[in-house]
């Protein structure tokens, strides 16, 4: 149990950042992203009684990230908050003006990747958080050379919708 | 875009407020606990229920071989019904969640379909047993009463326990609307996606 605990923390503290932005990438409606982190640490701690350490915790927090955040519904969420979000957005506020303007860019980024279909949305956040085609093959369930075809598409159209920002 | 995507990073003292690392764990183990606890008072509520049944219906003084056939067809049926709802519901293991999102959306799809069954197909095949054992149950206690009456009497229990019935189904077809239907498109869209 206290090998748990220390395992869970450990992995809160360095993919929290990362489960959140994959969060951000999928849902339609951010306000959701607190309810869906919450169900995400929940499996984590559930699963890692039974985690078999086969492949690293990367692929795995990955994996019960994407497939909670799927098949995740808002319909069921209790409370919508945008605390987190919030979080994100007004962080940098009062900081210098460069870094407004990265928050700027940071919320068209998001913009253009909620305009996406929810699959193209969860493969360019896998994309954006740097894993390789084949881990994010691995996760999706499709071919690294599938991945790759589809992620030249994705990032076209991210483009031509930044343009049109 | 790489560079822009990993800047976006949590304002560190408002995430530890949140989520501060003491707090963490608990939080997460009461959780789990409170899921665990409701799942056990499910179950407790029915294994008290059934025996209270069958003890008012025995203080009732009706002990015909007829209406104990009728309390085992009613109690059987109440029992399959509720271990059915509990391993057919929807609900993804621990260890599907590390499958690849192609292979859990295909679980998920047949679950989803499953838990349709149950309310077009177990459900109402349920009340037709149930209403049997139910009448059998009253079926010698209003012999002594006159036809018309007892007739009266058996359509009254019919009727109420079908009534009851269809506002339990009802609810469940709009729960299943809500929850499983947007789950259902997402993950058709997300199977013709993926090959494309």
């Amino acid at each position: 149990m206290e090998n748990q605990k220390e395992i869970y923390i450990s992995i809160f503290n360095e993919y929290r950042d990362k489960i959140l932005r994959l969060c951000f990438a999928y849902l339609d409606d951010r306000s959701y992203a607190e309810d869906v982190f919450q169900e995400v640490l929940m499996a984590i701690w559930v699963g890692l009684k039974k985690f078999r350490k086969e492949s690293g915790y990367g692929t795995w927090v990955y994996r019960i990230t994407v497939n909670t955040v799927f098949l995740f519904n808002k319909h069921e969420s209790k409370k919508k908050s945008r605390e987190i979000r919030d979080n994100i957005i007004d962080s940098s506020v009062n900081e210098m003006e460069h870094k407004i303007q990265q928050e700027k860019n940071l919320e068209q980024l998001y913009v253009a990747i909620s305009a996406l279909e929810e699959f193209d949305r969860m493969l360019i956040g896998l994309y954006l958080e740097k894993l390789k085609y084949e881990e994010i093959g691995s996760i999706l369930g499709i071919s690294s050379s599938h991945v790759g075809v589809k992620i030249n598409r994705i990032k076209e159209k991210i483009q031509k919708q930044l343009n049109l920002q | 875009m790489i560079e822009l995507w990993q800047q976006a990073r949590l304002d560190e003292t408002r995430m530890d407020n949140l989520y501060r690392k003491e707090d963490l764990v608990p939080m997460i183990v009461s959780l789990e606990k409170r899921q665990q606890n409701l799942l056990r008072f499910k179950t407790l509520s029915v294994l008290i229920l059934l025996p209270a049944i069958m003890i008012l219906f025995l203080n009732m003084g009706i002990v015909t071989p007829v209406s104990f056939l009728g309390m085992g067809i009613f109690i059987t049926s109440v029992l399959v019904v509720v271990i059915m709802l509990n391993r057919l519901r929807f609900r993804i293991k621990d260890g599907e969640r590390t499958l690849s999102t192609l292979r859990l959306a295909g679980i998920a799809e047949k679950k989803i379909q499953t838990e349709k069954k149950l309310f077009t197909t177990y459900l109402p095949l349920f009340l037709v047993v149930a209403l049997i054992g139910f009448n059998l149950m009253f079926f010698d206690y209003l012999m002594e009463e006159e036809p018309a009456t007892r007739i009266l009497y058996h359509l009254v229990m019919t009727g109420g326990l079908a009534v009851a019935f269809i506002v339990g189904l009802s609810v469940r077809i709009r729960r299943f609307q809500k929850q499983f239907l947007p789950v259902q498109e997402r993950i058709t869209k997300f199977k013709s996606k993926s090959k494309s």
